[in-house]
């Protein structure tokens, strides 16, 4: 198993929930190709119906912000001279649509929150610093939107379904027994 | 009488989905990874879950001896199993575990497929409902079976030779006996041996690019739907029916 071990990819897995809007971070995953990874999402982090959809992203393809860069940026804000110069001076039939994702503190989950275009991974991140400010504390993330692996289109309607009739994976299941109570 | 064979036939189906889910439920613990850990589970959960609709309809049959699910799995002995005869291998590895999903998977998605115009509509809702899980165990076994196949020389060597090994016990899939004759005449069930050119058709694609050779079909026609086994199935139902049988009506 060695050699094909080192042939897996690494994936992060990306989870919208019901009720939300967007997609969160959720985990990450080793798989063999982009479809075996969803069904592996699925299998590992939807398995009590917390997901309305699903998005994988393979490693490689996310670019995360350097922090030591993000202090030089932040002090760029405040001029916004490198920023702006940068934007202008690119040509714009090379952008393509990026996909943010941000972490508004350390340890909690990355969020998509907008798609932005762009003609580097350097250049998104230094545009999205400019977006989010201050406002977040953590790392940012961002890929080329074409690298996000979404759901089989067809697939959508059932994908979760099978989740759906194993009600005993959720704790509701079980009745607890009167002797366990404050629970 | 005409329920009588039915009920046989609901247990091949309902059989063959148990025990490969009991065969798969094996890896739980032991998977190469805990994400395939748990995918095979949940593949196993699945085909127990089809297994639990199917035998309850068998049981609830007119003329039949009153049996609930439970009964028929932990109950019946050995000769009353009506599983095809492949899915109670042993597992041996991952390369024929992983085949066994593949082939099987591939052949219950034409089955259900056809099943969903059944004349019995509770077969036809089961085989509905089937069809969507057995669509995702053929997907995520096609992965697996195209690395292993096209990997590295020992992968290929494994999965070849489970696939020449599994081969044997696939004439049986597509013999059509008597009560399936009998049933199809009713529109209940399609005849086995027309799903084979389907059946190659969907396969051939996936072990190709895996570039693996496809054995001869061989003159050996296994009996498990007959009800005769190989030895593998007594014991995987003891260890199946031991806990019901030592303590009968146990409930926790």
């Amino acid at each position: 198993m060695s050699q094909l071990t080192d042939d897996f990819i690494c994936y992060e897995v990306f989870v919208r929930s019901p009720n939300a809007l967007d997609y969160k971070h959720s985990s990450s995953l080793h798989a063999l190709d982009d479809r075996h990874a969803l069904m592996l999402a699925r299998d590992c982090y939807t398995r009590r119906g917390e997901a309305k959809s699903l998005w994988v992203i393979a490693r490689v393809n996310l670019q995360q912000q350097d922090l030591k860069e993000k202090d030089i940026n932040q002090q760029n804000t405040n001029s916004n001279d490198i920023n702006k110069e940068d934007i202008n001076s690119k040509n714009i039939s090379t952008t393509v649509l990026y996909e943010l994702f941000v972490q508004f503190k350390p340890g909690l989950d990355h969020r998509h929150v907008a798609s932005l275009f762009g003609n580097s991974p350097e250049h998104v991140l230094q545009q999205a610093q400019l977006l989010v400010g201050e406002l977040h504390l953590g790392a940012l993330w961002v890929c080329k939107s074409c690298h996000i692996v979404p759901l089989p289109f067809e697939d959508r309607a059932y994908f979760f379904e099978s989740a759906r009739d194993k009600s005993y994976r959720l704790s509701t299941f079980y009745k607890l027994p009167d002797a366990v109570d404050h629970m | 009488m005409p329920n009588l064979l039915l009920f046989d036939y609901l247990l091949r189906l309902g059989d063959t989905a148990l025990i490969q889910g009991q065969r798969l439920s094996e890896w739980c613990g032991h998977a190469p990874s805990v994400e395939e850990d748990i995918a095979l589970s949940n593949i196993a959960l699945d085909l127990i879950g089809q297994s639990r609709y199917l035998l309850s309809l068998a049981g609830s049959l007119d003329g039949i001896n009153q049996h609930d699910e439970d009964q028929l799995a932990f109950l019946r002995d050995e000769r009353e199993f009506k599983n095809l005869s492949l899915v109670e291998l042993p597992n041996l590895d991952f390369a024929q575990t992983i085949l066994k999903v593949f082939l099987l998977s591939s052949y219950q998605m034409l089955q259900w497929e056809s099943l969903q115009t059944s004349s019995l509509e509770k077969l036809a809702h089961i085989a509905e409902k089937s069809l969507k899980e057995a669509h995702y165990h053929q997907q995520y076994s096609s992965s697996w079976v195209i690395k292993l196949g096209d990997g590295t020389a020992i992968s290929h060597q494994k999965t070849q030779a489970a696939l020449n090994y599994l081969w044997t016990y696939l004439s049986e899939w597509f013999a059509s006996d008597e009560l399936e004759v009998t049933l199809h005449q009713q529109s209940i069930c399609p005849l086995s041996a027309e799903l084979k050119a389907k059946f190659m058709q969907q396969i051939k694609p996936i072990l190709a690019q895996a570039s693996l050779i496809i054995p001869a079909d061989s003159a050996f026609i296994s009996q498990g739907k007959q009800g005769l086994h190989t030895e593998y199935l007594g014991k995987i139902l003891s260890e199946m029916q031991f806990l019901q049988r030592s303590y009968p009506n146990g409930s926790w």
